[in-house]
């Protein structure tokens, strides 16, 4: 560390005798320049890691990340071999990895997934493709958020596994219920998620928008769902992870597979190690879903990168 | 004479609300010429942006009436160009398409007639903006500009309309001592080509003078037409005129006609005095 200020002091002599020197730029530097150059084109800067809600070196992000990962995964390989604790119910990370290993010999893991996959998708995009346009009336006119927003306050509320003998009452035992079952758990919230965005734009955009001759309709499709876009993206990455969430709710009703069916199997007989598989499995979809989300906003908002 | 472009009539907005009735405005009357640039000039709270909204159509007057040409406004629309204090630009699109924004809606369709007239509009686009100082600006977008930047990008969107009217909300009142200057500048320029009828809000009584044919002096609230001031300073004005015997002159006189207006300063100074006094007291003691 006592060497830090020195070399700035340095750098900085540098960057002096530089601007001090010929114009001629064309000319190749002195050796010394040469050799201070990292330290004048980036100047040494103090990384504040306590700041409040600074930025940090994404090096440094990434690599504490990991150590959580890392302390996670130590935690339970010690816990798991300890007295106290019941191997039946915490299973050690070899024998997850040995129910791991098994499990690629047959191809009901991927069948898991897929059918999970295509009910959670299923009810996103359902709840997605009606949760957006009412949203944004919702946010758009006060007359529909009268009609819409406190019947579905209050809708909201009801828990969704108390709604599957409803459910099946209603749709049956196919695909169909385990699919309405994750709309049920996604729309409602959804709906007040585009809602909130459309009312977060800024008022001043609507009353230019008037003065340069927009209609009502033209304000809505060019000014508020363009400006509610980014955030009713994220909106829908939070309930897409919810959506997931509800997998194990869903597969309740009179499922033959799937993943949150084999972990209830699995349950029953006991079979931790492979529930541990599946739910780490789960972890990474929703970890890997995040990420497409995240890239996604980046790469289609760019106008919207957060200003600092 | 010129013809008389915007005519406001008796005007008067309150607010009411379930506690209280504000007056924000009485009845005001006053007209502006094809081609002139008025300042409403007044303390803050007076009332003179209520009734930029209220020409604007953003607002209900609560009783009179606002004649553009000779026939009423009531509703908001392209005739009535607007510039805010806020940074008013639509961030997800680039400086190009935010300028040309009115030209994708239906309003402007209508009489968007023979070829000639839309490569002219284009036209018009392309070279507000190098008129703007944005020439190499067109695929920047707005989080990418300076505050004045911002502001310029406002002012050729509102232009890009060819409204019979722009309105000015206090449109430099964000910016610094120095990109203010500039803007008034530019400002003036603009209007040297371009013969727009613009009334101006501001509560910067160097710039209400420097820009204006004439200047309304507001009274506090409720908000009335206190004074009426022709500016008689040459066009094209320079940064110099500032410093003029005529500018500092009327410079005096709005100033004088703010000042009287504020009835609760002699209660303040006592107010002030008494606390200083007790102070000194104290420390005394």
């Amino acid at each position: 560390m006592a060497g830090l200020p020195h070399a700035r002091r340095e750098g900085v002599g540098v960057a002096l005798t530089a601007e001090a020197g010929s114009p001629e730029l064309a000319a190749p530097p002195p050796p010394q320049a040469r050799a201070g150059a990292p330290a004048r084109t980036r100047p040494a800067r103090r990384v504040r890691w306590l700041a409040l809600r600074r930025d940090i070196p994404q090096a440094a992000y990434v690599a504490l990340a990991a150590l959580s990962f890392l302390l996670a995964f130590l935690f339970w390989q010690w816990v798991s071999h300890q007295a106290f604790v019941n191997p039946v119910f915490v299973p050690a990370p070899e024998k997850v990895w040995e129910a791991a290993v098994g499990f690629l010999g047959d191809g009901v893991i991927w069948t898991d997934v897929k059918v999970s996959f295509f009910r959670v998708t299923a009810g996103f995009l359902l709840s997605a493709l009606i949760a957006i346009p009412v949203g944004i009336l919702i946010g758009s006119f006060k007359i529909g958020e009268g009609i819409v927003q406190p019947l579905t306050e209050f809708v909201r509320y009801i828990p969704v596994p108390a709604l599957i003998p409803l459910m099946m009452v209603l749709f049956g035992i196919g695909e169909l219920p385990k699919v309405m079952l994750i709309f049920a758990g996604t729309y409602f919230q959804m709906v007040l998620m585009v809602a909130d965005e459309v009312r977060r734009v800024p008022y001043e955009l609507v009353q230019v928008s008037y003065t340069l001759g927009a209609s009502r309709g033209e304000i809505i499709g060019k000014v508020l769902w363009p400006a509610a876009l980014p955030g009713v993206f994220d909106a829908l990455r939070l309930c897409n992870g919810w959506a997931w969430t509800y997998l194990v709710v869903a597969e309740l009703v009179a499922a033959n597979e799937g993943l949150g069916y084999r972990i209830l199997k699995f349950s029953r007989y006991l079979q931790t190690p492979r529930i541990f598989v599946y739910l780490l499995l789960l972890g990474v979809i929703g970890l890997a879903l995040d990420m497409v989300f995240r890239a996604l906003h980046r790469r289609l908002f760019r106008w919207a990168a957060t200003e600092r | 004479m010129a013809d008389i472009k915007l005519e406001i009539r008796e005007v008067e907005k309150v607010f009411e609300s379930k506690r209280k009735t504000t007056q924000a405005l009485s009845p005001t009357s006053f007209a502006v010429e094809d081609g002139e640039f008025v300042s409403l000039v007044g303390p803050s709270g007076c009332g003179k942006s209520t009734l930029l909204y209220v020409i604007a159509g953003l607002e209900d007057a609560t009783s009179g009436s606002v004649l553009l040409d000779g026939r009423e406004v009531r509703e908001p629309g392209c005739d009535r160009g607007m510039v805010f204090q806020n940074y008013t630009l639509f961030p997800w699109l680039t400086v190009l398409d935010n300028t040309r924004f009115s030209r994708t809606l239906g309003a402007n369709h209508a009489y968007e007639g023979s070829v000639a007239e839309v490569m002219s509009r284009t036209n018009r686009v392309y070279a507000l903006l190098d008129l703007m100082g944005l020439g190499d600006f067109h695929n920047a977008y707005p989080r990418e500009l300076s505050g004045g930047m911002k502001q310029r990008v406002a002012i050729a969107r509102a232009l890009a309309n060819d409204p019979a009217v722009l309105l000015m909300d206090e449109p430099f009142g964000a910016l610094d001592a120095q990109t203010r200057e500039e803007m008034q500048e530019l400002l003036l320029l603009v209007r040297l080509h371009w013969r727009k009828t613009v009334l101006f809000v501001t509560h910067d009584v160097d710039e209400a003078i420097f820009l204006s044919d004439r200047i309304i002096v507001m009274s506090p609230r409720p908000g009335r037409v206190r004074a009426q001031l022709r500016v008689e300073l040459p066009q094209p004005r320079t940064v110099e005129q500032k410093l003029a015997p005529e500018f500092m002159r009327l410079k005096r006189e709005i100033v004088a006609l703010l000042h009287e207006s504020r009835s609760e300063t002699g209660a303040r100074e006592k107010l002030l005095r008494k606390m200083f006094d007790q102070e000194q007291k104290r420390a005394s003691a």
